[in-house]
């Protein structure tokens, strides 16, 4: 009887010992992520050009120079956020309504012909983007959309996986409540607005949020669209600091490429710290029921 | 009253409005997305620059086949697949399953800092790894340095290049599985594991006879999509190496990029991004049927 207690004893000690090894794995593993986050942000803060890029744990002589040369250099960084935002704005807010009128088609009506254009859909979901990068290119560029910002909205705003999302969640509207609006005589379109859409109001603010990161986190399309450099995005705009600072230009300056990642994070991390349960919620959509 | 049976014209006329919902969307999906994918099988039968469009029939596949540039992209993308995706899979199940036991404010704070990485995105990661892998002033060397180790030059060695890229993929793209995984761990019953804990069941085995079968379905997601999204790797490759030293980190996406849009071969491009495409769907298609089997 005794010996059993002992054995039971020691065996929570090992878990108890465990559970700290498991734990400081973890913590490593963070604090190795958030390193590169870390020294950008020191970075930005100090002179790294050349010999004086050597690493410090916090800069000797923290200064703003980084920033004030990206913002007095030739590179326009305020037309680069506005680009960023607007972009990822407008698609976010187009995206949304069409997969809700999309959505809500497929989940509420039943027409000739919605199985196969259902299919439709789900079969454009599976495709990688090479399937159809290079006529697309071509397509926007014929449409006169290269050097516009239309060329980078309009190829992403009729998303798939975003019309099959909000086709789940309006499944679970209750047909009762678009029943009664109908008999007291809303049309169509004020049914949807006023009926459909309020009660799936968390499920856009996840699509949205998911719309915008990905919009705000596309790199090669951008790059593709965008030739002129006062119409660059942030993420453009940064490659091309990145890559003088790899060789391209003769001067190696890290500070002014970190200062721009910077700038460039800024936005994106204020909404995700702001609306971090929603990002958490799009994130495990798809993957997870429940 | 005589009920007359609905002509397909009625039905057509009262879900009218179906019609006009779907008809914006319908018509983006069909421009930028179903017409496009049509078009790239018949470029890759082109030789489509901005000169020439001609129908060159197979000519495109077979020059790809005895072209040793796009093989070795080819086989890259292979390579980063087996590097990168079980690390992925382990470090993501193994971190979700710790995380899952802490107490709700310590999982909110770890699944932050391990998704922050993939918020700010792949050029901003790139941003600061270029400096750590510079071989003079960079932070790893001056941590291989501390240790006594002789300076590497990263991104310019055939043996350390594509290693390196692979470690700033996993750093910025570990977040989402690891969010998904403990989602799906905290959905689990914890009946199943109290009832394993009474029979004597170690954590080890409850990891192994409970999380991972019961996960399974998740875990058969997160690894087709991870399969999928290292086969079109490119920005960080585009950004750290420009595909060397001597092609050795050459992606395909970067491929078909670069024969794209820097040597404006546009059939040639599409023949690749069909080859690339059919890949993707086969290994999708081999993921989905393997968990059905298993």
């Amino acid at each position: 009887m005794q010996k059993m207690e002992l054995l039971s004893l020691k065996g929570k000690r090992a878990e108890r010992l465990s559970t700290g090894v498991q734990y400081l794995f973890i913590i490593l593993a963070a604090l190795f992520f958030l390193m590169p986050l870390y020294f950008m942000l020191i970075g930005s803060f100090r002179e790294m050009i050349g010999a004086m890029a050597t690493p410090q744990l916090l800069p000797k002589n923290p200064t703003l120079k980084n920033y004030f040369d990206l913002i007095n250099s030739s590179f326009p960084v305020g037309k680069w956020m506005f680009s960023s935002i607007f972009i990822s704005t407008v698609t976010t807010v187009l995206a949304v309504l069409i997969s809700c009128m999309m959505g809500y088609v497929f989940a509420k009506k039943s027409f000739p012909g919605k199985k196969w254009i259902f299919l439709l859909v789900i079969t454009t979901m599976m495709l990688p983007k090479q399937a159809s990068l290079i006529p697309l290119f071509l397509t926007v560029k014929e449409l006169g959309l290269v050097n516009s910002y239309w060329g980078v909205i309009l190829p992403m705003i009729s998303w798939p996986y975003g019309i099959f999302m909000m086709r789940q969640f309006m499944q679970e509207v209750p047909n009762e409540l678009i029943e009664y609006a109908q008999v007291e005589g809303a049309g169509e379109i004020r049914i949807f607005t006023h009926v459909v859409m309020p009660l799936v109001k968390p499920s856009i603010a996840t699509l949205a949020i998911i719309m915008f990161l990905q919009s705000w986190g596309d790199f090669m399309w951008q790059l593709i669209i965008l030739k002129r450099q006062d119409m660059w995005t942030m993420n453009v705009g940064l490659s091309v600091l990145i890559r003088n600072a790899s060789g391209g230009a003769s001067i190696i300056n890290y500070g002014l490429a970190m200062a721009g990642g910077c700038i460039a994070a800024l936005p994106i991390v204020m909404l995700f710290l702001a609306f971090q349960k929603y990002f958490i919620k799009g994130v495990t959509l798809g993957a997870v029921k429940g | 009253m005589n009920e007359k049976k609905p002509t397909l014209r009625s039905i057509l006329i009262k879900q009218r409005w179906a019609y006009y919902f779907l008809l914006p969307g319908l018509l983006l999906l069909v421009v930028f997305n179903v017409y496009p994918v049509m078009k790239t099988i018949y470029l890759s039968f082109t030789n489509y620059t901005l000169t020439t469009k001609d129908f060159i029939g197979l000519a495109n596949f077979t020059k790809l086949f005895s072209d040793q540039k796009f093989l070795q992209a080819y086989a890259n993308c292979f390579k980063y697949v087996l590097l990168l995706v079980p690390a992925i899979m382990m470090f993501s199940l193994l971190i979700a399953n710790v995380l899952v036991r802490a107490r709700p404010w310590i999982q909110s704070v770890f699944r932050g800092a391990f998704y922050l990485p993939t918020v700010v995105g792949g050029v901003v990661i790139a941003a600061v790894w270029i400096w750590i892998f510079h071989p003079l002033n960079g932070l790893l060397n001056y941590v291989v340095n501390a240790f006594g180790g002789e300076a590497i030059t990263w991104l310019a060695d055939v043996r350390y290049a594509m290693p390196a890229v692979c470690l700033v993929v996993l750093t910025w793209t570990l977040g989402t599985p690891i969010i998904i995984f403990m989602a799906g761990m905290l959905g689990i019953s914890p009946e199943l594991y109290e009832s394993a804990t009474i029979d004597g069941a170690t954590r080890t085995q409850l990891f192994f006879h409970i999380t991972i079968p019961v996960l399974k379905p998740v875990i058969v997601f997160v690894l087709t999509m991870e399969i999928i999204n290292v086969f079109q790797l490119w920005e960080v490759v585009y950004l750290l190496t420009n595909g060397g030293p001597s092609y050795s980190t050459m992606s395909m996406g970067f491929l078909i990029y670069n024969t794209a849009f820097v040597s404006g071969k546009y059939g040639l491009a599409a023949a690749q991004g069909v080859i690339l495409t059919l890949t993707i769907l086969l290994f999708s298609w081999l993921s989905l049927k393997a968990s059905k089997e298993a």
